[in-house]
């Protein structure tokens, strides 16, 4: 009797922990994703969701915070060719940097992060958008 | 007999393992100013949106800490401040030289005991990729740091 106590308590045991996996599974950061992309400095989330459209990154970006799985949160500067820098070198494009993460809404883990730095930047904001936009599809790549 | 210890001893462990998943991922902070391999940091709110610079930077250089974005789930805390400074014209005319000049200061406190475990300062007179650089240079030290267990 007591045995077949033991082996029924293990197994429902055991059943709890796969469900508890599966669950946890099914907010892992994979194609298909809820995200909810913050405000950021200078508008470059508004850059940000064009370059995940541009890039065919795999995620679903949702408006509200309460829907989504993971949050992008980032940051970006610009510096305009000074007036130095057209005069002597002839170049007009700005410098641009960005750099954002994401972190799961539930357990609070930055699960990644990327930095762009992009020196006379052909494209300004764009292309620091679209480069971390990249780099996250390769990373929901390799989650496949 | 030898049956039910196992079968008591694997429900023990899986019950365990269900109630405090965080009981495999705690560690004894060391009070010696140690921090160890796992640890988990939180990075408090920097100007400019450093702190992301710094999340990013963490990542590259493969640093082997946790982040979270919730100080209450946190062991340390990282804060800092950050100074960039444009090249000038007299930089740009006589070098050719368009690379900012950076620097930024971090430190690493134990929050439980409130002890300063790690601080380091950067200076980049002429940073070839801006923000980035400092960051990535705090996160290759802080690395340093972990990984001497010192």
């Amino acid at each position: 009797m007591k045995l077949w106590l033991g082996t029924t308590c293990l197994v429902v045991i055991a059943a709890a922990v796969s469900i508890s996996a599966q669950s946890a599974d099914t907010r892992a950061f994979r194609p298909g994703a809820r995200v909810y992309i913050t405000e950021m400095p200078d508008d470059f989330d508004s850059f940000l969701k064009a370059a995940l459209v541009a890039k065919k990154v795999p995620l679903n970006v949702v408006s509200s915070r309460d829907q989504a799985d993971f949050e992008i949160k980032g940051s970006s500067e610009t510096q305009k060719a000074s007036a130095a820098k057209k005069a002597v070198l002839l170049n007009w494009h700005s410098d641009e940097q960005a750099s954002i993460s994401v972190s799961n809404l539930v357990s609070g883990e930055v699960i990644f992060a990327y930095t762009a730095n992009k020196k006379s930047s052909t494209h300004g904001k764009q292309s620091t958008a679209e480069a971390c936009a990249k780099h996250l599809k390769e990373r929901l790549q390799k989650a496949k | 007999m030898l049956f039910r210890i196992l079968v008591a001893s694997l429900a023990t462990s899986l019950a365990l393992s269900i109630a405090t998943p965080e009981a495999q991922t705690t560690f004894s902070q060391d009070e010696h100013g140690r921090i160890p391999r796992g640890a988990k940091f939180f990075i408090g709110p920097i100007g400019s949106g450093y702190d992301i610079y710094l999340a990013a930077a963490m990542m590259k250089k493969e640093v082997p800490i946790v982040m979270v974005t919730d100080r209450d789930r946190a062991d340390f805390e990282l804060s800092g401040v950050t100074e960039s400074e444009k090249a000038g014209w007299a930089k740009i005319v006589f070098w050719g030289n368009t690379s900012s000049s950076e620097q930024a200061s971090i430190k690493v406190v134990n929050i439980k005991t409130g002890t300063v475990v790690f601080g380091y300062n950067v200076n980049k007179g002429s940073s070839t990729r801006g923000k980035q650089s400092s960051a990535e240079a705090c996160a290759k030290h802080l690395k340093e740091k972990i990984e001497s267990g010192q």
